[in-house]
C-alpha cells in the first residue's frame, strides 16, 4: 500500500479496484441520478415503479423497459423554470437566506474556535480541562433539548424572525474547538518561539499564525459550512416569515403533501440544495485532504 | 370614553395575523380577505400565513408557550385541537358570540361540540366531514358489482372474497384512521363523554379484529407506507387499480382524489356507507366522521372583535361556502350553504354523480366525535405504534386494544 | 506530537482574554438554552405556565417501557452502524488507494455525496429504495439473491417490507446510516492513510510479513485518532441526530417500536407538548454522552 505511482502499481490491480469500487458508486449515485432526472417527469411518470425483478438480462425488451421508467419522457424545463420563477417557495430570497447564514456561521465559527483553540493548545490555565470538557460536550447534546428554550431566549434577545437569530447560535461549536486545539498543537515550536521573540504579544502571535494555518481555516469552515446548510430545527422555530426561510424549510414546504408541488420541481429543488455543498466540496477537497491527514495522525 | 373608542376603531391597530394548517387554503383564505375588504369593510387588513398540517401544532405551541407573536386568527384540524386542552386552553370562549350570530343553529348539529370541552365552545367547524365510500365505478362495471348492493359490511366482504378470487384486486383499502371512523359509525368513539379510554370494548375489538382479518384475507389491502393519504399510495395502489374502493371523508374525495388522481376523472363514485349489524339487531347508520378543520381565536389577541367578524365572514357568506366546495376543497357545515344550487349540480369528477346532494342527504346522520385532550394522542399512537402490529399479526386485537387503553390512561394531559 | 504548552511571559488573564470572545457566545447561546432545558425537565408537561415538579419525570423513564425498548434500540443501531461502516471504509479506502490516482478525487466526491445532502432530500431518495414491493434493495439484492425466501419471512411477502416489518426496521435504519455516511468515513480514512509517513511503509516492506500483517500491526494503530473520530461521530449520529430516522420513519417508531430510538421518543413527546418529559429524556443521555467522549480521550491519549 505503498503511495508509489501508477507505473509501479500494475494497472491490473487499478482497474480490479475500481470494479471492486462499482457496486458502492452505482449504489451511492444511482438515487443522485434518479433525482436529476426526475427533474423532467411528469408525476406519473414519477411514481412508475421500476421492477428490475425478475431479471432477463439478455432480453432487449426487458432493458428498454426500465430505461423508459428511468428516463423521462421529454426534457422540458417547466419544473425548473417554475421553481426559480418563485412559484413554488421564494427560492432565490431562500437560496440567499442560506447562503448568507452558511457563510456568516462558517465565518464566526471559524474565528471563534480558531481563537478557542489556540488558547487550549498553548496556554495552561486552571479550568483548563473543564472547559475544554464542556465545550466538547455540546456537541453530544441533542438538540432538541435547547430547542424551546433557545427559541424563547433568541426572542427575548429581539432576534426572533430574523437571520441573525439563526446566525449567532451556530457559531459556537465544540468540533471546531477540538479541531483548532489539535492543529495549533502542531504548529512547530520554532515559529513560536520566532515570533514571541521578537516581542510580540500572545495576539500578535495568534494573528501572525493565522496565514501558516490558513489550509484548516478553510477546511473548518467548509465543514461548518455544510452543517449550517443542513441546519433544520432552530431555523424552523425562529424564522416565521416566508421571506426569511432557509433552504432545508423551504425543502420541507415543498415535500409538504398538502403543497402539492409536483415532484419534477421538489427534485428540482432537492438538486439546487446539493450543489453548493457539493460544489464547495469540490473545491476546497485538496486543501482540506492534506490538512486532515497532518492533524489526524497524530 | 366615545372619542377614544371611536379612534380605536379609526386606526385598526395591525393587521389581523391569520394562521392556516394546510398550504391548500393560503390562496383560498387571501381571496377570502380580499372578499371582506370588498364587501364588509374596506380598511380591514390581514397577514394570511400557511403552514404544514403538521407543523402548525408545533408552531402554534411554541408561539403559546413563550408568549411570542401569537396569531389572532388560527386554522387548527380538530384532531391536532385536542392537545391543546390540557391545562388552560389558549383559545377564546366562542359561546357567546356563536349564539349571537344564531351559529348554534345554522351549524350542523353533530360539528357543533367538534371543538367543545367542558361547557365551553373553542372554535367553529368549517366542514361537515362526512364520511362515505369512495368506488371505482369502472372497475365496479367491469367486475359487474353493483354499488346498491353493498348494504352492508358483510355484503361487502362477501363481494371482497370473489373479487380476490376471480381477480387478484382487494376491495378495501385499510387506514389506521379507520378504527375510529368504523367505531363512531357504531355509535361508540375513542373515548366517552366521561373522559373514558374506548368506552366500548367489545365494539372496538371487533373492529380491529374485522380489519386484521380483511388484511389476512387480502379483502382489505395496506398502502406501500400505511397511509391513504399518501401520494405514493394514489400514484401505485389507485392508479393501477388494485384497489377498488376507499372510506374517506367529503374533504378526501373533494380534494385529494380530485389532486392525485386526475386521470380518473369520472371513473369515481361515492356511496353511503355499508351497515354494520349492531348487536341489538338493528343496522348502524351509514356514516361516520373524521377531522376536519375549524377556526378559532387566540385567548390573549388584541383583536378579537375584528377576529370574530371575519370568522363569522368565512362561514357564514354564501359565496365562500361554494368556493369551499367548488374548489375542491369540503364541503361545509353551514347548513343555509346547501341550499346554494352549486352545490348539489351533477359532479363531472364523480361521474356526474350528485355529490352535495349524498352529502345533504347522510348530514342527519353524522355522528358526534367526543374530544378530549388525548385524542391527538390516541390517533397517533394506533397510527404509528400499533396498527402495522395489529396488521401484520403480530398483536391480537385484545391485546392491542389492552395495551393502547392502558398507555392512554396512563398519560394524563400534561403531567 | 503536540508541543508541550508553555508559560507565556506576561499577563496571567491572556488566555483568557483570547477565549473571551468563543466563552461569550458559548455561555450567551449553549449555556443558557442549556439550563433553560434542564429546567424543563424538572417541570410538568403542557402548555401553561409550568409548575415544578422535580424529578417525576426521571422516576417516570425509569419505569417506562418505551424508554427502555428506545434506549435498546439505539444501542443496536449505533453498535450496527460502527460494526459494518469501519470496515466497509476501511476497505473502500484501500480500493481508492489501489485504483487510479487521477480518479481518486472523482470517486472520492461520488461516495461523499448522501453527506453532503440535505437530510430532507435523502427522504425522497429513500422511498425508492426501502420501498416494500418495487424499491431497489428490494429488487437489486434482495429478490435475486433469494436471501428472505417465503417460508422464512413467514408473511408471505417474498421482498423485505423493510419499513413495516418489526424485523427489518431496524436494519433498515443501520442501511440508511450506512448509505449515508461509509463515504464520508472513507474520505476520512483516506487522507488519515495519505498522513502516514513514507517512513511506516518503507520499514513495513523491508520487515517480513503479509500484507495482511502490515495492515493490522503498522497501519492500523497509525489510523487510531481517525478511527476514533469515527467511532464518536457515529455515536452522536446514533443518539444526538434526528435527521435519520426521521427521514426513514416519519415520527413513528414503526411497527412494535421495532424502530424506535431515543431521538424519536422525544420527538414524539414533544408532538404532544410533553416538554418535560422530552427534556428529561434528552438529559438522560447525557452522562452516556460524556463517558463515550471520555473514553475516546482516554484512548487517544493512549496512542501518543
Amino acid at each position: 500500500m505503498s503511495e508509489a505511482g501508477d507505473n509501479k502499481r500494475s494497472v491490473g490491480r487499478s482497474i480490479l479496484s475500481l470494479m471492486l469500487l462499482g457496486p458502492f458508486l452505482m449504489a451511492v449515485l444511482y438515487p443522485f441520478l434518479w433525482m436529476m432526472f426526475g427533474i423532467f417527469k411528469t408525476n406519473r411518470e414519477f411514481y412508475q415503479p421500476l421492477k428490475f425483478w425478475p431479471m432477463k438480462a439478455f432480453d432487449g425488451e426487458y432493458w428498454s423497459s426500465i430505461a423508459s421508467t428511468f428516463f423521462p419522457n421529454e426534457y422540458s424545463w417547466q419544473n425548473i423554470s417554475e421553481l426559480l420563477d418563485g412559484k413554488w417557495v421564494p427560492f432565490w430570497a431562500v437560496f440567499g437566506n442560506s447562503l448568507m447564514v452558511s457563510l456568516g456561521q462558517a465565518f464566526g465559527a471559524v474565528t471563534l474556535s480558531a481563537m478557542a483553540g489556540y488558547a487550549f493548545a498553548r496556554f495552561t490555565f486552571s479550568g483548563k480541562r473543564l472547559l475544554f470538557v464542556l465545550a466538547v460536550a455540546l456537541i453530544l447534546v441533542p438538540r432538541q433539548l435547547f430547542a424551546v428554550p433557545l427559541f424563547s431566549w433568541v426572542n427575548e434577545l429581539g432576534l426572533s424572525d430574523s437571520l441573525l437569530g439563526v446566525m449567532l447560535p451556530g457559531v459556537v461549536t465544540g468540533l471546531g474547538v477540538i479541531y483548532f486545539t489539535q492543529v495549533f498543537r502542531q504548529v512547530p515550536e520554532e515559529y513560536l518561539q520566532a515570533a514571541r521573540v521578537c516581542g510580540a504579544a500572545e495576539l500578535r502571535v495568534f494573528l501572525t499564525l493565522l496565514p501558516l494555518v490558513w489550509p484548516a481555516l478553510l477546511s473548518y469552515g467548509m465543514i461548518h459550512f455544510i452543517l449550517a446548510w443542513h441546519e433544520h430545527l432552530i431555523p424552523m422555530l425562529v424564522l416565521t416569515s416566508e421571506a426569511k426561510q432557509t433552504l432545508p424549510l423551504a425543502l420541507a414546504k415543498l415535500y409538504d403533501v398538502s403543497q402539492r408541488t409536483p415532484q419534477g420541481v421538489q427534485m428540482a429543488a432537492s438538486t439546487f440544495a446539493v450543489i453548493p455543498t457539493a460544489v464547495l466540496f469540490a473545491v476546497c477537497h485538496r486543501k482540506f485532504k492534506s490538512s486532515l491527514s497532518d492533524m489526524l495522525v497524530h | 370614553m366615545a372619542l377614544g373608542l371611536t379612534l380605536a376603531g379609526a386606526l385598526q391597530a395591525k393587521p389581523l395575523d391569520i394562521w392556516i394548517s394546510s398550504f391548500q387554503d393560503q390562496l383560498y383564505y387571501e381571496g377570502m380577505v380580499k372578499l371582506y375588504k370588498e364587501t364588509v369593510d374596506n380598511e380591514f387588513e390581514a397577514k394570511v400565513q400557511s403552514f404544514g398540517f403538521r407543523e402548525m401544532p408545533e408552531k402554534l405551541a411554541a408561539s403559546v408557550k413563550t408568549g411570542i407573536n401569537p396569531p389572532d386568527v388560527v386554522q387548527l384540524d380538530e384532531v391536532l385541537f385536542g392537545a391543546f386542552l390540557g391545562g388552560e386552553v389558549p383559545f377564546a370562549d366562542l359561546s357567546g358570540r356563536i349564539k349571537k350570530a344564531k351559529l348554534d343553529k345554522d351549524i350542523a348539529k353533530s360539528r357543533q361540540s367538534l371543538f367543545a370541552y367542558k361547557g365551553k365552545t373553542y372554535g367553529i367547524a368549517q366542514s361537515l366531514s362526512a364520511i362515505v365510500l369512495y368506488y371505482r365505478v369502472d372497475l365496479f362495471k367491469e367486475l359487474g358489482i353493483d354499488p346498491d348492493s353493498l348494504t352492508t359490511w358483510e355484503k361487502l366482504v362477501d363481494t371482497g372474497k370473489m373479487v380476490v378470487e376471480k381477480h387478484g384486486k382487494s376491495m378495501i383499502a385499510l387506514d389506521p384512521t379507520y378504527l375510529g371512523i368504523l367505531l363512531r359509525q357504531r355509535d361508540s368513539d375513542l373515548f366517552g363523554r366521561d373522559g373514558s379510554v374506548y368506552p366500548d370494548r367489545e365494539a372496538a375489538i371487533e373492529v380491529l379484529g374485522w380489519m386484521q382479518k380483511q388484511m389476512k384475507s387480502r379483502v382489505g389491502m395496506v398502502p406501500e407506507r400505511a397511509s391513504i393519504f399518501d401520494p405514493l399510495f394514489f400514484n401505485s395502489a389507485i392508479q393501477y387499480g388494485e384497489v377498488l374502493t376507499v372510506v374517506g371523508a367529503d374533504w378526501y374525495g373533494l380534494d385529494m382524489l380530485q389532486q392525485f388522481t386526475p386521470d380518473l376523472k369520472g371513473k369515481w363514485g361515492a356511496m353511503p356507507l355499508p351497515a354494520w349489524k349492531l348487536p341489538d339487531g338493528r343496522l348502524s347508520r351509514r356514516t361516520s366522521t373524521f377531522a376536519g378543520q375549524g377556526l378559532m381565536i387566540n385567548k390573549g389577541s388584541k383583536q378579537q372583535d375584528a377576529a370574530w367578524k371575519f370568522i363569522e365572514f368565512v362561514i357564514t357568506n354564501k359565496e365562500s361556502n361554494a368556493r369551499r366546495f367548488l374548489d375542491g376543497n369540503s364541503f361545509p357545515a353551514y347548513r343555509p350553504a346547501w341550499k346554494d344550487e352549486r352545490l348539489l349540480q351533477p359532479n363531472e369528477f364523480f361521474n356526474n354523480q350528485k355529490f352535495g346532494e349524498l352529502l345533504v342527504r347522510l348530514a342527519p346522520e353524522v355522528p358526534e366525535v367526543v374530544s378530549h385532550p388525548n385524542r391527538a394522542k390516541a390517533v397517533f399512537l394506533f397510527q404509528e405504534t400499533f396498527f402495522t402490529s395489529l396488521i401484520y399479526g403480530e398483536l391480537k386485537p385484545a391485546e392491542v386494544l389492552d395495551k393502547m387503553k392502558t398507555m392512554l390512561e396512563a398519560a394524563g394531559p400534561g403531567l | 506530537m503536540a508541543a508541550a504548552n508553555q508559560r507565556t511571559p506576561g499577563a496571567r488573564w491572556m488566555p483568557f482574554l483570547i477565549l473571551l470572545p468563543f466563552l461569550f457566545f458559548l455561555l450567551l447561546f449553549w449555556v443558557i438554552p442549556l439550563v433553560g432545558g434542564v429546567k424543563m425537565s424538572l417541570q410538568a408537561n403542557g402548555l401553561g405556565q409550568a409548575e415544578y415538579v422535580g424529578f417525576a419525570h426521571y422516576k417516570a423513564l425509569a419505569n417506562d417501557e418505551r424508554y427502555a425498548t428506545a434506549l435498546r434500540n439505539s444501542f443496536v443501531y449505533t453498535l450496527a452502524s460502527i460494526v459494518v461502516i469501519v470496515p466497509l471504509a476501511l476497505w473502500l479506502a484501500h480500493l481508492l488507494r489501489a485504483t487510479f490516482r487521477r480518479l481518486r478525487p472523482l470517486l472520492t466526491f461520488a461516495l461523499l455525496l448522501p453527506a453532503l445532502t440535505p437530510p430532507s432530500v435523502l427522504a425522497v431518495l429513500f422511498l425508492m429504495v426501502f420501498h416494500g414491493k418495487n424499491g431497489l434493495l428490494n429488487q437489486l439484492f434482495v429478490m435475486p439473491l433469494g436471501i428472505f425466501s417465503e417460508q422464512a419471512l413467514g408473511h408471505g411477502l417474498g421482498p423485505v417490507s423493510w419499513l413495516k416489518d418489526p424485523d427489518f426496521i431496524l436494519s433498515g435504519l443501520v442501511l440508511q446510516t450506512v448509505w449515508r455516511w461509509t463515504g464520508f468515513m472513507t474520505f476520512f480514512i483516506l487522507a488519515g492513510m495519505e498522513g502516514i509517513p513514507r517512513v511506516y511503509y518503507e520499514a513495513a516492506r523491508l520487515a517480513t510479513g503479509s500484507r495482511w500483517q502490515h495492515f493490522w500491526h503498522v497501519t492500523l494503530p497509525q489510523l487510531r485518532p481517525v478511527l476514533l473520530f469515527v467511532a464518536v461521530y457515529l455515536v452522536v449520529d446514533g443518539f444526538s441526530l434526528f435527521s435519520g430516522a426521521f427521514v426513514l420513519l416519519g415520527g413513528s417508531g414503526g411497527t412494535a417500536d421495532a424502530g424506535l430510538l431515543t431521538v424519536t421518543y422525544v420527538f414524539q413527546k414533544m408532538r404532544f407538548f410533553e416538554y418535560g418529559t422530552a427534556s428529561a429524556i434528552s438529559v438522560s443521555l447525557l452522562p452516556l454522552m460524556t463517558l463515550a467522549l471520555w473514553v475516546a480521550l482516554f484512548l487517544r491519549r493512549r496512542t501518543a
